[in-house]
């Protein structure tokens, strides 16, 4: 009699022991599976990117000594400038921390607003942390056909 | 007498009233966690292993957890797909339509979003036929009956402004038919719809809205309507009843059982279940997308969510203002029921009637409900 009792209450046990394990696999899977579609929902898709070469100005339209600015259809900003020797393509973005730079017509060279960089008309980083760090501005290529000219972009597709 | 007798150990908490040391737990760990967050744990135990009647074993008991589970896989879904969603005519379709083709996983999420709300609404009206027809909503849980139905309210209008944000043909029908609706409310009609829509009409202002109201208003509102229910339904206990049953009425010598951990655990193997029952009508019927809101264009059948079939025959059936009112005045009997009832139990003690009206007003809605479903006009 009294081993019966002890069995019932043993048994109960082991049956609320199982039942407990069963209820925390069930809900561990459900956290698990919700973290994991919340993290991969979240997270950005790869960007796509394409590159392309495209007409940008006739070369005369150019000025000598100069960045002039021509909006790209990735978004960006080329600073095109008449060095005299050569026709140079800069993007607009400082490579310290990706502000905009700006042609000073008294300089005769590109500032960066945020932390003062200076950069030659050939992008060339002469002063403040993109030249510390030897970062030029990155420079889009160019090419002459006839009397146009073509650059060559990468735009970036964010799904 | 000796005072330290009681007192505790310097720097050992101690509970606010009376300065009775609080127990420690044994593990370190334990200790460590009591000293920085001095709870009462005798105190704990003693609210949460509340001994509740044993009917609540049973599968009809779990209906008033269940809306609850539901709204925090509301919760969650939603701040997720509140991630991407643009609340602007322009952009609303086409960022929804995102989620469902290109986001990973944002077709599923959101067909779990739409599942959860049609099954938080059956839920909610299940538990609230429970309370109605067992007369849980007598004295003295008057008041928790009205939160309750300021809850089914919240959690309709809850619905309502969701499936507006999609800005699909319902959306915008739906929007422009509720805020006509709204307008014929004699004296304050003009003035509410004015405010609801912000403006004359459904446009720029409705959506960002109902975003506001889905997103902030109404899930702060749920929030604190289920706080104030739950206290309420903590301070007056579980309500007992008679039954003729043995099986619901339970042993003679134990009519109750702990509600921490046995119910809670029952409320638990639900939530799972409800868990694998969303996933299933997650991934067999994914929610879809009609056609883009066109403000120029009414489609030639258009129904509201089945939960509004009611009210939409209703208002086939009789004139705008005569529906608008009648339903204002259902909605009105239905929050001061316990009242009214309690009023007709004075002049008949024995009566039925709460519950032959009770059957009438379901058979009513199940009729205009299922007739709308299936009415082609």
């Amino acid at each position: 009699m009294e081993a019966d009792a002890e069995r019932a209450v043993s048994g109960g046990g082991r049956r609320s022991f199982i039942v407990r394990v069963a209820l925390m696999v069930g809900l561990g899977s459900i956290a698990a599976s919700v973290g994991g579609i919340a993290a991969r929902y979240l997270y950005p898709l790869k960007a796509i990117r394409l590159k392309r070469r495209i007409f940008l100005a006739p070369a005369a339209d150019v000025p000598t000594g100069r960045g002039k600015a021509y909006r790209l259809p990735d978004g960006g900003t080329a600073l095109v400038t008449d060095t005299g020797t050569e026709i140079v393509a800069l993007s607009d973005v400082c490579p310290h921390l990706g502000c905009k730079v700006h042609y000073e017509g008294a300089q005769g060279r590109f500032v960066c607003p945020c932390h003062g960089g200076v950069f030659e008309k050939d992008g060339t980083a002469i002063a403040g942390p993109p030249a510390e760090e030897g970062k030029n501005l990155k420079r889009y290529a160019i090419s002459r056909v006839g009397q146009n000219l073509f650059i060559d972009i990468e735009e970036t597709i964010q799904p | 007498m000796n005072q330290d007798a009681t007192a505790p150990p310097a720097g050992e908490p101690v509970a606010p009233h009376g300065g009775r040391p609080l127990p420690l737990p044994k593990s370190r760990a334990g200790r460590w966690l009591q000293r920085r967050l001095p709870i009462d744990l005798d105190a704990l135990r003693y609210y949460s292993n509340e001994p509740v009647p044993n009917h609540l074993k049973h599968w009809w008991w779990c209906l008033g957890g269940t809306p609850a589970m539901l709204f925090a896989v509301q919760a969650v879904t939603g701040i997720l797909l509140s991630f991407y969603y643009v609340p602007d005519p322009s952009q609303a379709y086409e960022s929804v339509k995102r989620v469902s083709t290109i986001v990973p996983f944002g077709w599923f999420l959101r067909s779990i979003h739409r599942w959860s709300s049609n099954l938080m609404i059956a839920a909610v009206i299940l538990h609230m036929m429970r309370v109605f027809f067992t007369g849980a909503y007598r004295k003295p849980r008057e008041l928790n009956w009205m939160i309750g139905i300021g809850l089914l309210g919240a959690t309709l209008f809850f619905g309502f402004t969701g499936y507006s944000l999609v800005y699909e043909q319902l959306s915008y029908w739906g929007a422009t038919v509720a805020g006509n609706l709204t307008e014929a409310v004699p004296i304050i009609g003009p003035y509410l719809a004015r405010l609801l829509r912000g403006g004359e009409m459904v446009g720029d202002n409705t959506l960002t809205r109902f975003f506001i109201l889905h997103i902030g208003i109404l899930p702060a509102l749920i929030t604190a309507l289920l706080g104030a229910h739950v206290l309420l339904f903590r301070l007056h206990g579980v309500t007992e009843f008679e039954f003729e049953s043995p099986k619901l009425r339970g042993s003679e010598e134990k009519k109750t059982f702990p509600f921490f951990p046995d119910h809670v655990m029952t409320e638990l193997i639900v939530g799972i279940g409800l868990a694998f029952v969303l996933t299933c009508l997650a991934v067999i019927f994914p929610v879809g997308l009609a056609e883009k809101a066109n403000p120029l264009q009414t489609p030639p059948h258009i129904k509201p969510e089945w939960y509004f079939f009611w009210t939409f025959r209703w208002l086939k059936l009789t004139g705008l203002t005569f529906a608008v009112l009648s339903i204002g005045f259902f909605g009105f009997l239905a929050l001061a029921w316990p009242f009214v009832d309690a009023a007709i139990r004075r002049r008949r003690p024995a009566s039925e009637l709460s519950v032959r009206l009770g059957i009438l007003a379901v058979c009513a809605l199940v009729v205009l409900t299922v007739w709308e479903a299936f009415a082609t006009h």
